[in-house]
């Protein structure tokens, strides 16, 4: 999984937003908002990475257990496959 | 997210953050490029020349173009890319005012950024030149379509 090429994170107000540029306003015609745990996936989703690695990443950062934090994970990666973000 | 939502997010929100389409704006705000932070308008926002408000005409469409003017009807409005006037813009029509925008990675505010503030007043004060170079322009590309008939 990886962020399609065009959405980009702003720190706007000490608030983390994605906006789309170029082509990928044809997905996203506003913005999303991140909150911290948000901003790490996206990190690492710009990268590459599968779902383990984003499980592992929760576990590494925030006191959760992986079942949490896979279902967290799962809620975030439908928004963004929702908007077609991640290819 | 349709673009009527813009004025309920504006509203709940504060502020905006997209990034805007169309050629009205260039050269600081380029179709799809540049996402831009809109602050929402209240009682008491002070609209003047030279600010650039967020605003949804008559015919339901929206619109971010710089204050050039005013008079007894209203604001009158110009798009950066653009030469001709729009008058009567309403302060009911108005929902938000531009603060900011990214070029690249650079955040350019517009109530500080010194170049951004002499572009602007710079660009209004040209208008009047600039339409004549557009107006030769069109009628050069015409005369060229011409003679290829």
């Amino acid at each position: 999984m990886k962020i399609r090429d065009g959405f980009i994170v702003k720190n706007i107000a000490n608030t983390n937003v994605v906006v789309a540029v170029g082509d990928a306003t044809k997905y996203l015609s506003g913005t999303i908002t991140l909150n911290d745990s948000g901003l790490l996936i996206w990190k690492e989703l710009e990268k590459g990475c599968e779902k383990v690695r984003l499980i592992e990443l929760m576990l590494e950062n925030y006191d959760t257990d992986a079942k949490t934090a896979e279902r967290d994970i799962d809620a975030f990666i439908s928004t963004l496959k929702k908007h077609e973000i991640i290819i | 997210m349709s673009k009527g939502d813009y004025i309920s997010l504006i509203k709940e929100n504060g502020q905006l953050v997209f990034t805007p389409g169309g050629t009205s704006m260039n050269p600081i705000l380029r179709h799809h490029q540049c996402p831009v932070i809109i602050k929402a308008a209240d009682d008491r926002t002070k609209l003047k020349k030279y600010d650039i408000p967020f605003y949804r005409r008559d015919n339901g469409q929206f619109v971010l173009h710089r204050i050039i003017g005013k008079n007894k009807d209203g604001f009158i409005c110009c798009g950066d890319g653009q030469t001709a006037p729009e008058y009567g813009v309403r302060e009911d029509m108005i929902f938000g005012i531009l603060v900011g925008y990214y070029k690249g990675d650079k955040y350019i505010d517009v109530k500080r950024n010194t170049r951004y503030k002499i572009y602007s007043r710079f660009w209004v004060a040209i208008r009047p030149i600039r339409r004549v170079f557009a107006k030769l322009r069109s009628t050069v590309a015409g005369f060229g379509k011409k003679r290829e008939d």
